[in-house]
């Protein structure tokens, strides 16, 4: 009974702040909402018994992936509270393409699953278990993973490259110096 | 406002291309007349990108308080509580400067016991003007502890200043014709303790912030001022001095007694980054403290017992003429233009404020700093907002 | 003369009488000696505290249900954590104090000022609640919060000795990192919600400098995981048990640097001084908590020192041995606590000492330095556990002298604290100037 409220608790919030996603117009608060979502899910991990995939969870993807979105939106945005609405005809295709896949989502859900009851949590999740299946079953995805690492932060140093404003006014309208 | 355009560092062989990555945004910082690191009311408005500067626009005249114009109104004794006012912080150096610049004119002879006692309490607040200096620039540079230190021995020169003339901050102690008043008992005696009690205080802080790595950092190569620039923008004081020109009005045109005394000139030489960083100009403050104690100390064994005022009418009347003298202040040369219709008050009092010409050079060394490195500069310039503003 | 309107007199009845009576009959007399027996009362309340708690735990605690235990002990870490607070806000006003030559608080509360933090805690929730009227609402009124609540979360996992602990996690070391993680969004949030762009810039820097800085920290605490092979804070204070040259940071040169790199990162972590840019004082009027007063600008600062107890008790049990003393076999909460506050303090020394770090020169410092160096520490001391087990006897060999060796090292630093610290206090009216200790020369 404990169990179920807890996962209430924790569910409620991811579900309220993913449609709030989507609902808010300012992009900040969309990015927060983002976050709040995120806390929610760990938490789920964390009721699932998978406390390091939730505390993982929290340190990179709330600490690291959430702060650099936050980051990217404050530096980015003109005003402070820009405005994100879809006109009418974008609303129709979006409508459209969500409901397909929404549908598609919930029959494949409905025809893997016949009860609610929950699955009983496998027992090997302790962090040496976890490094053992990387290092063992999982090499392929975690090499692959490393290489898009890599390759992000290849395209990230050459976006952040210096510049220098132009010195020279030919070429340039009204170059200031 | 012009649109300042950017171009990528290797592309710059191709001209007339810009790319379109990432467009930044300039953004206007207002360092408002109430900041804590401007020194005063000044306000000085940044347009950045980022982190780094494009224009610094200082906006001045927040202390303006029409001190030329009130010099044509009241006696030429009168005036002097006001130049007290001028650089609040060096108070005895601006009645030194207008002191002298009433005596050249209507041609009055000190004493020499008043010439002695003119130099020792300039040179003992150039100590408390530097201390006050190198103290403000540690606690913009986030070092907290040297502030209260220099305060702390501040605190005794100004105690000095209170046994002689009863005042802390505005003095109006060198007056016409001499000095106001004469020595307290055992004066000498504390002048000399406090000067014992200096001299290790100077390596003290050269341990605590000068060589200080992060300071260095944060001052070396930071707000490069070179010579030819110093002089094109009229520096004067420690940001010449800091940027390699040695000059000093003391040695240059020696003006009471100085002549007589034994000194060196302290220049920057670059040690920690280039000549004329923000670092050289602090140094040079430092080393200025050391050389004022070694002033003090020959003119207190030099001193000779005589009257300290001339006999100058109450009512001071100087002939009709006009005379420009200039005194080395601690934030660099001090001018007083005086133009007298032989009447009791002048008829144009023009102020040389070495702050505002010292403050002149900011938009052009600013520009290509980073936002942290414009507090740095400002607090090296070391700019009193009396004096910019009169 | 000033007219003073006359106040009636007040009179007691009951048992308020009788307190009144009793409090002038043997008021003065007692707290003259309550004050004179004040360091014995005081000692003799904690060894009370301490009895009391292994009281509970021994007899009663197995008699209750597990959520009166888990609310009794939340409450007991809250206010664990408010005395950190309130004694490190205090503590870092006469530390500053001291070194700038001056006492610090000396007035309210008669003994050195001690109550000061309780004043300025009351002074700051009786002031007026101001909020910008552009600023983000929601967002401004959340910010205090989320830097405070996770701070205070990350003393959920972390052990104050054995069976000291809310919850014992295999993750407990990542859960404290994760915790302390969150933190830097209540600052993203405090800078961006107050509409200010000196609070914008102050936000900005600190999101730079708190994350960057989180991998030399995480990479610091990995190399010792690694060397006792647990992510379990009780098991990494258990593997020091056998006294001073068990504790871990003497392990390896490897894990001995480590320390000093983990506290570097820590004290960027935690946005002290030398790199306090975020709250640049000088430059950016307060960073971005400039717009916040009263109860906010409270929860800002107690987050601030609950963080670094935070990071100094990780430090303690990582390296410092935890709970255990120096000599083998006692444990106890007192001395984790000792040296959790011992390393604190030497934050305070830190900041009141140093200049500000340039925002760039702390992200070079990070990149260039901390995290190479970190990643090296990390690949040397992995190395060194394959290598130092019996199947090479002759590296075995070289690592335990090595061992002792660090010991030795750690010893004498200690020696030379206090031999330092001896010395300063003998010769502290040498040292301080012949002027100070006399009065100031005045007319």
């Amino acid at each position: 009974m404990l169990e179920r409220l807890i996962f209430v608790l924790f569910a409620l919030p991811a579900v309220v702040a993913g449609v709030a996603i989507l609902l808010s117009t300012n992009i900040v608060r969309m990015a927060f909402w983002l976050i709040t979502m995120l806390i929610s899910v760990a938490g789920l991990y964390f009721l699932m018994g998978a406390y390091f995939l939730g505390v993982v969870q929290i340190l990179v993807y709330v600490g690291g992936v959430a702060v650099l979105l936050v980051f990217g939106v404050m530096l980015t945005s003109r005003q402070l509270a820009p405005k994100l609405r879809p006109g009418p005809v974008e609303t129709l295709w979006l409508a459209t393409v969500s409901a397909i896949l929404l549908l598609g989502l919930v029959l494949s859900i409905l025809r893997a699953h016949t009860g609610m009851e929950p699955l009983p949590v496998p027992v090997a999740n302790s962090p040496a278990d976890i490094g053992h299946s990387l290092m063992g079953d999982f090499l392929g995805p975690f090499e692959l993973a490393s290489v898009l690492l890599l390759v992000a932060m290849l395209g990230a140093a050459y976006l952040a490259r210096p510049k220098v404003p132009v010195q020279n006014p030919q070429g340039s309208k009204g170059g200031a110096v | 406002m012009k649109e300042i355009e950017f171009q990528y560092q290797s592309d710059l062989h191709q001209e007339g291309e810009i790319p379109s990555d990432i467009r930044t945004e300039e953004l206007t910082l207002n360092m408002g007349p109430q900041h804590p690191s401007t020194h005063g009311v000044l306000r000085v408005v940044l347009q950045t990108d980022g982190e780094l500067v494009l224009q610094a626009t200082p906006y001045v005249g927040y202390l303006h308080r029409c001190a030329e114009k009130i010099a044509e109104k009241v006696t030429y004794r009168q005036f002097t509580p006001y130049t007290d006012r001028l650089d609040y912080l060096a108070g005895m150096n601006n009645n030194l400067g207008f002191a002298l610049a009433v005596e050249k004119l209507g041609g009055i002879e000190v004493p020499a016991r008043a010439e002695y006692l003119r130099v020792i309490f300039a040179e003992l607040n150039r100590i408390a003007s530097h201390l006050v200096a190198t103290g403000c620039y540690g606690l913009d540079m986030g070092a907290f502890t040297p502030f209260v230190y220099c305060f702390r021995e501040r605190e005794y020169v100004l105690d000095l200043f209170e046994a002689v003339c009863g005042a802390r901050l505005t003095y109006s102690y060198i007056t016409i014709g001499g000095v106001r008043e004469d020595l307290p008992d055992g004066w000498i005696g504390r002048c000399r303790e406090f000067l014992d009690y200096l001299g290790p205080k100077i390596a003290e802080y050269n341990n605590l912030l000068s060589y200080n790595h992060i300071f260095i950092n944060r001052t070396g190569n930071v707000g490069v001022c070179p010579p030819d620039l110093a002089l094109a923008y009229g520096l004067t004081g420690s940001c010449l001095r800091g940027s390699g020109v040695k000059w000093d009005l003391r040695k240059a045109t020696p003006y009471c007694r100085y002549n007589e005394f034994d000194f060196d000139i302290p220049v920057g030489r670059g040690e920690k980054g280039t000549v004329g960083d923000c670092w050289d100009r602090y140094f040079v403050r430092i080393q200025e403290i050391g050389q004022s104690v070694r002033i003090i100390r020959q003119a207190l064994d030099k001193l000779t017992e005589g009257p300290t005022q001339a006999k100058v009418p109450r009512a001071v009347k100087l002939p009709a003429g006009e005379i420009y003298y200039e005194v080395e202040n601690p934030r660099g040369q001090l001018g007083f233009y005086l133009v007298s219709e032989g009447g009791t008050s002048p008829y144009r009092l023009k102020i040389r404020g070495p702050s505002f010409c010292n403050l002149s050079v900011l938009p052009v060394v600013a520009r290509n700093c980073l936002l942290a490195d414009v507090t740095a500069l400002l607090g090296s310039l070391d700019i009193v907002m009396g004096e910019v503003d009169r | 003369m000033m007219y003073v309107p006359e106040r009636p007199p007040v009179e007691y009845k009951g048992l308020s009488l009788a307190i009144v009576r009793l409090a002038t009959k043997w008021g003065p007399a007692g707290i003259s000696l309550l004050l004179r027996f004040a360091w014995g009362v005081f000692f003799a309340a904690i060894v009370v505290l301490v009895t009391f708690v292994w009281a509970v735990r021994r007899f009663i605690n197995p008699l209750l249900p597990w959520f009166i235990r888990d609310v009794v002990v939340v409450v007991g870490l809250l206010a664990f954590v408010c005395i950190v607070a309130i004694i490190g806000i205090w503590g870092e006003r006469k530390v500053s104090g001291r070194i700038q030559s001056r006492l610090g608080p000396m007035r309210t509360g008669a003994w050195h000022g001690w109550a000061q933090s309780l004043a300025d805690g009351l002074k700051f929730v009786q002031k007026e609640d101001l909020i910008p009227r552009d600023a983000d609402q929601p967002l401004f009124r959340l910010a205090p919060y989320v830097a405070l609540v996770p701070a205070f979360c990350a003393y959920l996992t972390i052990p104050f000795s054995l069976g000291w602990v809310f919850r014992e996690s295999d993750v407990g070391l990542l859960f404290v990192l994760a915790m302390l993680a969150i933190e830097v969004l209540g600052v993203i949030m405090a800078g961006w919600a107050s509409n200010s762009k000196w609070s914008l810039y102050g936000a900005m820097r600190a999101a730079c400098q708190l994350v960057s800085y989180e991998i030399p920290m995480g990479l610091s605490l990995l190399a010792v995981v690694l060397s006792v092979g647990s992510l379990n804070l009780i098991e990494l204070g258990r593997a020091q048990e056998g006294g001073w040259f068990s504790w871990l940071i003497f392990r390896n040169p490897f894990l001995f640097l480590a320390f000093f790199t983990y506290y570097i990162a820590s004290l960027a972590s935690c946005k002290r001084s030398p790199f306090d840019l975020p709250e640049g004082e000088s430059e950016l009027v307060a960073g971005f908590h400039t717009e916040y007063s009263g109860f906010r600008f409270v929860m800002f600062f107690f987050a601030e020192y609950v963080a670094m107890f935070a990071v100094s008790a990780l430090a303690t049990i990582l390296f410092l041995g935890g709970w255990n003393s120096p000599v083998a076999g006692l444990c106890s909460p007192l001395w984790f606590v000792l040296k959790s506050a011992f390393l604190v303090w030497v934050q305070m020394w830190f900041r009141w000492t140093l200049p500000r770090i340039r925002i760039d020169q702390v992200m070079h410092a990070c990149v260039k330095y901390l995290l190479p160096l970190s990643l090296l520490l990390f690949v040397g001391s992995s190395l060194w556990q394959l290598y130092d087990n019996r199947a090479h006897p002759a590296f075995e060999g070289f690592a335990g002298l090595l061992h002792y060796v660090l010991g030795g090292v750690g010893l004498l630093l200690l020696g030379l604290f206090f031999a330092g610290a001896g010395y300063g206090y003998y010769n502290r009216n040498r040292l301080v100037g012949s002027m100070v200790r006399k009065h100031l020369p005045g007319a």
